[in-house]
């Protein structure tokens, strides 16, 4: 649920929890980055680092410039002004996947049409790029973007064994969420398809592709389409479509 | 200047500064030394930048041969370093001559030694630092985020020798280095998540014993000791998890997040360990033994104020870091 009231929660000697409610929900997390978008507007002297979550947001304080009970106060403030507030519209990313190629191993796609019951793998595509998804957080891996928006048709649970060695770029479903891998790594997700996209990148300015509060778009792209678009972002020239929402 | 060749790199040598900062919101951990205090010091007794890099070298130390003249010094754990196979004194700095041969004999007192060189280590930012982000497929930061191998060749940043003469043998007050023991109180403020646990589990948290296992590294310390019963689920909602968070998961044991874990986390935190406690853990090792004590937020944020008032040039002058200033104020915008 949302709390009626926002709850303000010590976490250490440096650390507040600012926290809006205990659920995964798009009406909650949206409140998380207007409000953390509010705090980085209003420039509070002694606030180090902002970490927003599904539910809250931890905020980093320096306890030489501000005291636990002053930023409280200070954020309370912003919160009852933030319905008010003209804040930065969020950015639109359009994120191309083949489907079903999920290389070295035997997609998940055709898992997720039959565990929910859908006719073809089609289905699958046509509701997985119909979704208009939320950057909820980033956290797990650095880039790794938890996405809330996906049709509930297509929830699937984890893998019981999860795997080894996941490919960067791959797109995977968790329950009712989805998220994309940044950097090879072990995982449970039911992966159904690749990006060619780079979504982390240490020598980057932000170094993830994708920020919490971002909207995503899928586009189903074929093969020909993937390698030509790994090729470009090989070389540094692909173009990554990005548009501010109004 | 090239300013040694590691001729076997030992079980686990890292290049670490201070930490990455400003990039959880990115997934990115801020790593860094797992005892900043020792790290602090070593620089300032050579008058480097506060965030100069340093060697973290953990159980024992890498051996290394000196490529070129310089003033070194090594804090934090004491691991026996021989120089040309003479024992070497800690806390100190001592000159070092092109051919000298660094070895250790392995851990005393503590798990962690920091080696530092005049001018520091110099190797390429990465996200605003040089810390090493350890992980086998995409660790950055340091060397290409791995650990130091054997034929490595490491820089430092130059400085200009006249600077450096008057250094030699300025050492920490004895009365200022740190005893590293086996058995340690660490001081905990309850919360962000302490009710989710009922009074029992919140007692038996303070009133027993846990003892770190060999599970534990730059991520995390995994305890075993008494179990934490939650009231309901281990698990809650991810949210963000502070340095020092002490998590609970489905098991009930304890696990402390250090430098390198992830930023966010789903299961229930009962409490977080105060800042200068976190050096002391630091230097502790599997089968050392920890009790939990509680202060309040008032006491825990005095102890900090303290902690910080120790970290300033009081004792030994210590140069501004610019760049971490300028981090600091970064997040306003």
């Amino acid at each position: 649920m949302i709390y009626p009231e926002t709850r303000y929660l010590v976490a250490g000697d440096q650390n507040m929890v600012v926290e809006f409610g205990d659920e995964v929900d798009i009406t909650l997390n949206q409140k998380v980055h207007n409000m953390v978008s509010a705090i980085k507007q209003a420039r509070f002297d002694g606030v180090r680092e902002l970490i927003p979550t599904y539910r809250s947001i931890l905020v980093d304080y320096d306890l030489s410039i501000i005291s636990f009970a002053a930023l409280q106060d200070k954020l309370k403030a912003l919160e009852n002004r933030l319905d008010s507030s003209s804040l930065p519209s969020p950015r639109e990313v359009e994120i191309p996947v083949v489907f079903g190629y999920d290389e070295p191993y035997e997609s998940d796609i055709e898992f997720v049409a039959q565990y929910n019951k859908l006719g073809s793998v089609q289905e699958v595509i046509e509701l997985f790029t119909s979704g208009d998804y939320l950057v909820y957080m980033i956290g797990f891996l650095p880039g790794f973007a938890y996405l809330g928006g996906m049709p509930r048709r297509l929830a699937t649970p984890r893998l019981d064994r999860p795997r080894i060695s996941i490919p960067a770029g791959s797109v995977g479903i968790a329950g009712e969420q989805s998220g994309i891998y940044p950097l090879d790594s072990p995982g449970g997700w039911r992966c159904i398809g690749r990006t060619a996209l780079r979504l982390f990148e240490p020598s980057w300015q932000p170094p993830s592709l994708l920020q919490a509060g971002d909207r995503v778009r899928f586009v189903s792209i074929g093969p020909e389409q993937y390698e030509h678009i790994a090729l470009k972002v090989k070389e540094g020239t692909f173009k990554m479509k990005v548009t501010s929402q109004s | 200047m090239e300013v040694f060749e590691v001729l076997w790199p030992g079980p686990l040598a890292t290049v670490q500064d201070l930490g990455r900062f400003g990039y959880q919101q990115y997934g990115v951990p801020p790593s860094g030394a797992m005892d900043g205090l020792a790290l602090r010091t070593a620089n300032r007794l050579l008058g480097n930048d506060e965030c100069a890099a340093g060697l973290e070298c953990t159980f024992s130390g890498p051996k290394l041969r000196f490529l070129n003249d310089t003033l070194m010094t090594i804090t934090g754990g004491d691991l026996a370093p021989l120089l040309n196979n003479h024992p070497l004194p800690m806390w100190e700095v001592v000159q070092v001559r092109k051919g000298d041969m660094l070895s250790w004999r392995g851990m005393r007192t503590g798990c962690r030694a920091y080696l530092s060189v005049a001018g520091g280590i110099d190797i390429p930012m990465v996200l605003d630092s040089k810390s090493t982000y350890l992980r086998s497929t995409f660790g950055f930061g340091g060397l290409e985020g791995r650990a130091l191998r054997t034929g490595d060749v490491l820089r430092s940043v130059p400085v200009s020798s006249g600077k450096l003469e008057h250094l030699i043998g300025r050492k920490v007050p004895r009365e200022l280095i740190p005893e590293y023991k086996s058995f340690a109180e660490i001081r905990v403020i309850l919360g962000p998540q302490a009710d989710h646990f009922p009074e029992e589990s919140i007692a038996t948290f303070f009133d027993s014993e846990y003892s770190i296992t060999p599970e534990s590294d730059r991520m995390g310390y995994r305890l075993e000791g008494p179990e934490i019963k939650h009231k309901g689920k281990a698990d809650t909602v991810s949210d963000g998890v502070p340095l020092g968070a002490v998590q609970i998961p489905g098991n009930c044991k304890p696990i402390i997040l250090m430098v390198d874990r992830q930023v966010t986390g789903g299961y229930t935190k009962i409490a977080t360990v105060i800042t200068p406690d976190i050096s002391t853990l630091g230097q502790m090792k599997p089968g050392d033994k920890i009790r939990f004590h509680e202060v309040s937020l008032s006491q825990g944020q005095r102890l900090l104020s303290a902690f910080q008032k120790m970290l300033d040039p009081r004792f030994l002058p210590l140069k501004a870091c610019p760049e971490r200033s300028r981090r600091i104020r970064r997040e306003g915008g």
